[in-house]
């Protein structure tokens, strides 16, 4: 095993961004150390999305330092050829073949064709996808689309990984083994943020959460910590207290009451 | 995975993507997928039936009879005599509003596709060679395109009018073409500047809905100048035809071939520069596109 240091692999500074008047975020300042995963946590809306899209360079117009490897992202594109992304909606070319994808996010990331083709298929017989290599993408399930996505991002042994929602849509068993796949690859070495509402999920395998809330981070730390800080026992009830929520009984009940037929 | 004979063609020009500053290989790559992608998309007529086919047909090659079709029916406007001017704008006007129309309806999804920014912009590639694999696959649709349309007069042209008129006509309409995608990328630019992507679709339909009434209208209003224009076919050149781009294509024959040299002619024909200036300001203003 590779041992961990504190190499930093990324840092935000003072990170700011509006969409037209409404500011998403507002001041984020993250450091992330090799071999770490982050669960990036919190309500819709709060800014997670956007963090990792600015991150991957999707979104260009920011206040604040960014710094990828210990180099700033901006006008940069080399720093992405280690970094692997799943998307939070599946967007892929789904009118090619498992096989055609793969190869081509494979070659994108300089890969060598041979290389991908062995690797993403014996990485899909892994995953539960033997015998679907050569079938198009859009006769796939959901759970089956995500699993493409997961190998598309892991094809090129990437440094640090971005996934939002990774696990949508996949079954019990995959679940397990994807978790069992992130700390293994954090145990050697790789750094991996997490973005995802299933709070059970982020609580297992988290080394470090980190609680958005309207655009600032209002918690940081492993779950421990948290659950001193907070005095509460799971993820769930930690984020509903951090995030100011405990009316969910009485909404749950005037929804209920609504649908009844009871226009109050 | 299938090799297209376009990008064979385009292997030859390597050295001038190369001279630019693209990643040819991966440009190619991009290409390949969006041509292999093109050939699967069916029309929605089609997507009952032939669900269970996994052979790629092209979709596209195929519908380009009708276009051939939709060009025979200019060959009239081509040998009906020796007024250049005015066969030559009116061939003009019909070929550029039909391939403006098939660009913005058709081929929308082809051309806009909001995928390319979570599976392209996320990898190690540059955004030049990533907007220069969309700008030749538009030159691609177009080449065809406007080959199709055009091939039936042509043919015409040359029998009728000799060598030296099909090749000014020829090389009229690669510029038609340049204005075209310029005013493709404007339209798409505007669009996409006062509406968000989701919209896009809906904005679509709007002007495919709008074109076809346009095509409609448009189809009256020829036959109905032709009917006055048959009397007295006598072109006199006035400030407002700077606006009619079919008119700024259609003057180097005249200028040329019927060494017509009225001085208004020479000034229509500096309009030539226009695909050119707007290309300029546009790249300037946005490089998402």
């Amino acid at each position: 095993m590779i041992p961990i240091g504190n190499e930093v692999v990324l840092s935000i500074k003072d990170l700011q961004k509006n969409y037209g008047k409404k500011q998403v975020l507002d001041g984020i300042n993250l450091e992330v150390s090799k071999g770490q995963i982050i669960g990036y946590i919190g309500p819709n809306g709060a800014g997670k999305s956007t963090t990792v899209k600015i991150l991957l360079g999707l979104e260009e117009s920011y206040r604040g330092d960014i710094e990828i490897f210990g180099k700033r992202i901006q006008g940069n594109t080399e720093y992405k050829r280690k970094i692997g992304y799943v998307p939070e909606v599946a967007e892929m070319y789904d009118n090619l073949t498992a096989y055609e994808y793969l190869t081509f996010v494979g070659e994108l990331y300089g890969l060598e064709s041979e290389v991908v083709e062995q690797k993403a298929e014996k990485l899909m017989d892994l995953f539960g996808l033997s015998g679907l290599f050569h079938t198009r993408i859009s006769s796939f399930s959901k759970g089956m689309r995500q699993k493409v996505l997961i190998i598309s991002s892991l094809l090129h042994n990437p440094d640090l990984l971005f996934f939002d929602e990774p696990i949508n849509g996949l079954d019990a068993n995959s679940v397990m083994v994807f978790k069992e796949i992130l700390s293994q690859l954090a145990a050697n070495g790789k750094t991996v943020f997490y973005s995802s509402h299933i709070m059970d999920v982020v609580e297992k395998i988290s080394s470090r959460i980190i609680l958005l809330n309207g655009g600032k981070i209002v918690a940081d730390g492993s779950f421990e910590e948290l659950k001193k800080q907070n005095k509460e026992g799971t993820l769930e009830e930690i984020f509903n207290q951090l995030t100011g929520f405990n009316e969910h009984k009485e909404i749950a009940e005037q929804f209920v009451s609504v649908i009844q037929g009871d226009l109050i | 995975m299938k090799d297209f004979q376009t990008l064979k063609f385009l292997d030859m020009f390597k050295f001038l993507f190369v001279k630019l500053g693209i990643d040819y290989g991966v440009m190619r790559r991009i290409l390949q997928v969006k041509l292999l992608m093109d050939q699967r998309r069916v029309p929605t007529i089609f997507n009952q039936t032939g669900k269970k086919k996994e052979k790629d047909q092209n979709y596209f090659i195929k519908g380009l009879w009708m276009y051939v079709l939709y060009g025979a029916l200019l060959i009239p406007f081509m040998i009906l005599g020796e007024s250049y001017l005015f066969q030559t704008s009116i061939i003009f006007g019909i070929v550029m509003f039909l391939i403006m129309t098939s660009m913005i309806s058709d081929f929308s999804s082809v051309l806009l596709d909001i995928r390319d920014k979570t599976v392209l912009a996320t990898k190690p590639v540059e955004r030049k060679t990533i907007s220069m694999a969309k700008t030749i696959h538009v030159c691609i649709y177009l080449f065809f395109l406007s080959g199709a349309l055009t091939l039936p007069s042509i043919i015409a042209g040359l029998i009728k009018h000799g060598i030296l008129f099909t090749f000014l006509f020829l090389i009229e309409i690669i510029f038609i073409d340049l204005l075209i995608v310029v005013l493709t990328a404007l339209i798409y630019f505007v669009i996409l500047k006062f509406f968000d992507g989701e919209k896009l679709k809906d904005i679509i339909n709007y002007v495919q809905i709008g074109l076809t009434i346009a095509l409609a209208i448009g189809y009256q209003f020829v036959a109905r100048s032709f009917d006055i224009l048959n009397l007295d076919i006598v072109f006199v050149p006035s400030w407002w035809q700077f606006l009619i781009p079919p008119i700024w294509y259609a003057a180097p024959f005249e200028l040329l071939l019927n060494h017509n040299f009225s001085p208004l002619y020479c000034f229509i024909f500096a309009s030539l520069d226009c695909p050119n200036y707007l290309i300029h300001s546009l790249y300037k203003n946005d490089a998402r596109l």
